[in-house]
């Protein structure tokens, strides 16, 4: 063996660490949408790439574990394919692009196109997970507020919005209502993406590395977009088909194309694009 | 001489990266989807006041970072003492209500009361109940609902002390704070988070009166 090569111990994380992150977590499944605290580690990347999904990956992947990783949607950005080569090579876990056989999923932020099923893990990068942060910056009085279910600057804000706007204006990390319980950011998933969280059948994990939080979402559990009567929640909609593969009803990027303010909207799930634009050159032989 | 008897721990696990990494997935996907059972390989050479199934998740979950209460019978097995705390250096205490993990049989579950129940603020900071299903309790019927589970589910829990549903029912009522339970028998494990709900399951002939 090269003695310069650093062994390190599988999946990276050392046992004690990995232990304290497991003991978060099954906190905080058992408290779905509050944040537990929790001795955030230094990772091979940098503190905004994803250093609390990466620790929740690290501590719950295994060798019979097949892991997706996507960067908004997609599977071939350089921070997807460098952490997919990362557990590959400290983990020895089977990597794919494919969202039907991944049993985690690590994401920044969105929710694949495809449903998720049973078993499978959602590992979401947080880069804040307070979603009173901006309203209340003190750590002392937001943790207060959570503690008295005292939810009314939420509420206050997007009225806000209303007032101003017409509507409500937050498109990302749309905030939600856990189990009927803990207000929770849902990261920057697009608003698009919220309602794939209630009752779903995978479970959801948050990690946010620099602000040393877990937080989860267990499967069939109530996940509530806050809205008010007359002014419901509403996602995100497209009313043009992806430009490459014709899918309706599915999360669109705005691709640039010139310089003269030519765009175009195609799949952010690249996987979901691929796979059915696949399909269309079967049906129609060129 | 020192003829006191010798006390070498039991072998722990071959392979404690992975076996841990799988006791854990286990017992996360348990607390996912409360009352199903997940199998877990137990170590058949775990001390016998122990049992195969509670010497892995022990091990699995436990180090020197966490305190764990042992019910008296277990407490007072040098070979079980010495098994944990040689394997995962965990601090054995004497005091309920500071355990972080609280290993017990059926008729030490309940009270709740006496243990850590994790404050408004911070209700993570509760203790988690190892319950031994090795040993039977009252036993009950239970349907269970809450989240993690798709509509409802039905518990059999022959480990189940006499009043354990009232004191779960408490427990709720202290939602966010309250205790987490895992049960753990030989080759599975089942878990029920402070969210679950249980019922009561009525017997087929009462329903008919």
């Amino acid at each position: 063996m090269n003695p310069d090569q650093i062994e390190y111990n599988i999946g990276y994380l050392d046992e004690q660490t990995k232990r304290m992150i497991r003991r978060v977590l099954l906190k905080a499944v058992a408290i779905p949408g509050f944040q537990v605290p929790f001795a955030s580690r230094e990772v091979p990347l940098p503190r905004g790439w994803g250093t609390g999904g990466v620790q929740l990956t690290a501590a719950v992947i295994g060798a019979d574990d097949t892991l997706k990783v996507i960067d908004q949607g997609a599977d071939d950005t350089t921070n997807a394919v460098s952490i997919r080569a990362f557990f590959h090579k400290v983990a020895g876990a089977a990597t794919t692009t494919r969202t039907e056989d991944a049993t985690i999923i690590q994401t920044r932020h969105r929710i694949p196109e495809a449903s998720l099923t049973y078993g499978q893990i959602m590992v979401y990068q947080v880069p804040i997970p307070e979603p009173l942060r901006f309203l209340e910056p003190r750590e002392t009085e937001t943790r207060r507020m959570h503690a008295l279910n005292e939810y009314g600057l939420m509420y206050v804000k997007l009225y806000e919005d209303i007032a101003r706007y017409g509507h409500i204006a937050k498109t990302y990390d749309y905030p939600v209502l856990v189990n009927h319980r803990y207000l929770m950011a849902p990261s920057p998933t697009p608003s698009f993406d919220n309602p794939k969280l209630h009752q779903s059948q995978a479970l959801h994990i948050y990690g946010a590395g620099r602000e040393k939080r877990i937080y989860a979402i267990p499967p069939y559990t109530d996940v509530e977009s806050l809205g008010f009567d007359d002014f419901p929640f509403e996602p995100q909609h497209f009313d043009q088909p992806c430009a490459i593969c014709g899918s309706t009803g599915v999360y669109l990027d705005e691709i640039i194309t010139d310089d003269a303010g030519g765009v175009m909207y195609a799949c952010s799930d690249t996987y979901h694009c691929e796979r059915t634009a696949a399909r269309l050159n079967e049906e129609i032989p060129a | 001489m020192n003829h006191a008897p010798t006390t070498v721990p039991a072998p722990g696990f071959t392979d404690p990266t992975a076996e841990s990494q799988r006791v854990f997935r286990a017992v996360l996907d348990a607390f996912a989807h409360p009352c199903r059972p997940y199998p877990i390989r137990g170590l058949p050479e775990a001390p016998d006041g122990l049992g195969a199934g509670l010497a892995v998740v022990a091990l699995a979950l436990f180090d020197e970072d966490v305190s764990v209460w042992l019910h008296p019978k277990l407490a007072v097995r040098r070979e079980v003492t010495t098994y944990l705390t040689f394997h995962t250096g965990t601090r054995i205490t004497g005091a309920r209500e500071g355990a972080d993990f609280v290993i017990a049989t059926p008729d030490t579950v309940t009270p709740f009361s006496d243990l850590a129940l994790g404050t408004d603020e911070a209700p993570h900071q509760s203790a988690t109940i190892i319950i031994d299903a090795g040993a039977r309790g009252a036993g009950a019927r239970f349907t269970a609902t809450g989240p993690g589970i798709e509509g409802w589910i039905s518990l059999d829990a022959p480990w189940a002390p006499e009043g354990f549903a009232d004191a779960w029912a408490g427990n709720a009522a202290l939602f966010p704070r309250g205790v987490d339970v895992i049960v753990v028998f030989d080759d599975h494990v089942i878990a029920l988070p402070r969210t679950t709900r249980l019922r009561r399951a009525v017997p087929d002939t009462a329903k008919e009166a």
